[in-house]
């Protein structure tokens, strides 16, 4: 499958999809 | 990343990583040139992003990334802290063989609390193979009730989030100065430098990994550390008559360690706990018992 990383900026990258299929946008932790 | 590996190679292997990640419902983006993606973060700075292995439109996912609350000034400690007080009773050779270890644990000599802002378990381990009994209490837990359980020392945790909001925890610190022993790390690092009245700042891309350099300013020795943070302490901020700065960060001179100059009270940025590793920084617990013992004394 397909993936997607989507930045804030518009900055996108595109490359192949392992795992889950799903949204993962937790921002990171301290 | 920019490889994924569909299959394992290691005899103990029971089920190779694809089935893993989705049996834990964890989406993975691969084969993308992970250095532009670094090259991009160094330059603009850490930001939002979405990873979805579901959703084409890249417009939505930009729209998406950027509806993301942002880290500044939310406080996510009391998110994840704790809702009631619990003993921590297991140390870090607990799960060793006594023919391996000798002693599993230090018989406890101390009592701590520790205030949850989202504490890592080693932590907790760390302190009760050094011979605490560790008491951990949720972020919000006021000075006086702290107080009430009679600790030798009061220890301040780790957490997400930006430590300015986190103003009760602040505030309990002012209170417990003076009255207790105080070690803090990561977040609790930072809760000291604004108790003492310093300020914090976003770092642009943050500390993260398990090789950063660190110097010991009284010494000059250097200790390989565990970073995981966004923000840090200003060093310019603090009070130089009460506090003395005590260790550095070698790539960007970040401030990574503090100490009060007549109260026994210090801190660190990074993670001497990290476990696997490295292991350079454990004589800080070692530290924290030595304080408690003098101060009791």
């Amino acid at each position: 499958m397909q993936a997607i990383l989507a930045l804030e900026d518009g900055r996108v990258f595109r490359g192949k999809g392992y795992g889950a299929k799903g949204e993962c946008y937790d921002p990171s932790l301290d | 990343m920019r490889e994924f590996s569909r299959v394992s190679s290691n005899w103990r292997s029971q089920q190779v990583a694809e089935e893993y990640l989705e049996q834990f419902k964890v989406p993975v983006l691969s084969d993308i040139d992970t250095r532009a993606l670094v090259r991009h973060l160094r330059d603009h700075g850490v930001m939002r992003g979405v990873v979805s292995t579901i959703e084409s439109d890249a417009e939505k996912l930009v729209a998406k990334a950027n509806s993301i609350p942002k880290m500044d000034g939310t406080d996510l400690a009391k998110e994840v802290s704790t809702k009631r007080p619990y003993v921590w009773e297991v140390g870090e050779r607990s799960h060793e063989p006594v023919a391996v270890v000798g002693v599993k644990d230090e018989p406890p000599r101390f009592h701590v609390v520790a205030y949850d802002f989202g504490i890592k378990h080693n932590i907790l381990r760390k302190l009760r193979g050094e011979g605490c009994k560790v008491t951990v209490v949720p972020a919000q837990t006021m000075a006086e009730d702290v107080l009430a359980l009679k600790p030798d020392g009061v220890f301040l945790s780790n957490g997400p989030g930006d430590p300015e909001p986190c103003t009760y925890a602040v505030d309990s610190i002012r209170r417990l100065m003076g009255r207790q022993p105080i070690f803090g790390i990561c977040l609790g690092h930072q809760l000291v430098g604004i108790a003492l009245g310093g300020k914090t700042f976003k770092l642009k891309f943050g500390h993260h990994g398990g090789n950063h350099p660190v110097k010991q300013l009284k010494t000059g020795k250097i200790e390989i550390t565990a970073h995981n943070h966004n923000f840090a302490v200003d060093p310019d901020s603090l009070p130089e008559s009460e506090v003395e700065l005590t260790h550095m960060d070698l790539n960007d001179s970040t401030l990574e360690g503090l100490r009060h100059r007549n109260l026994p009270l210090f801190s660190v940025q990074y993670h001497p706990e990290a476990a696997p590793g490295p292991h350079d920084s454990h004589y800080l617990f070692k530290e924290f018992t030595k304080m408690m013992e003098e101060w009791k004394g």
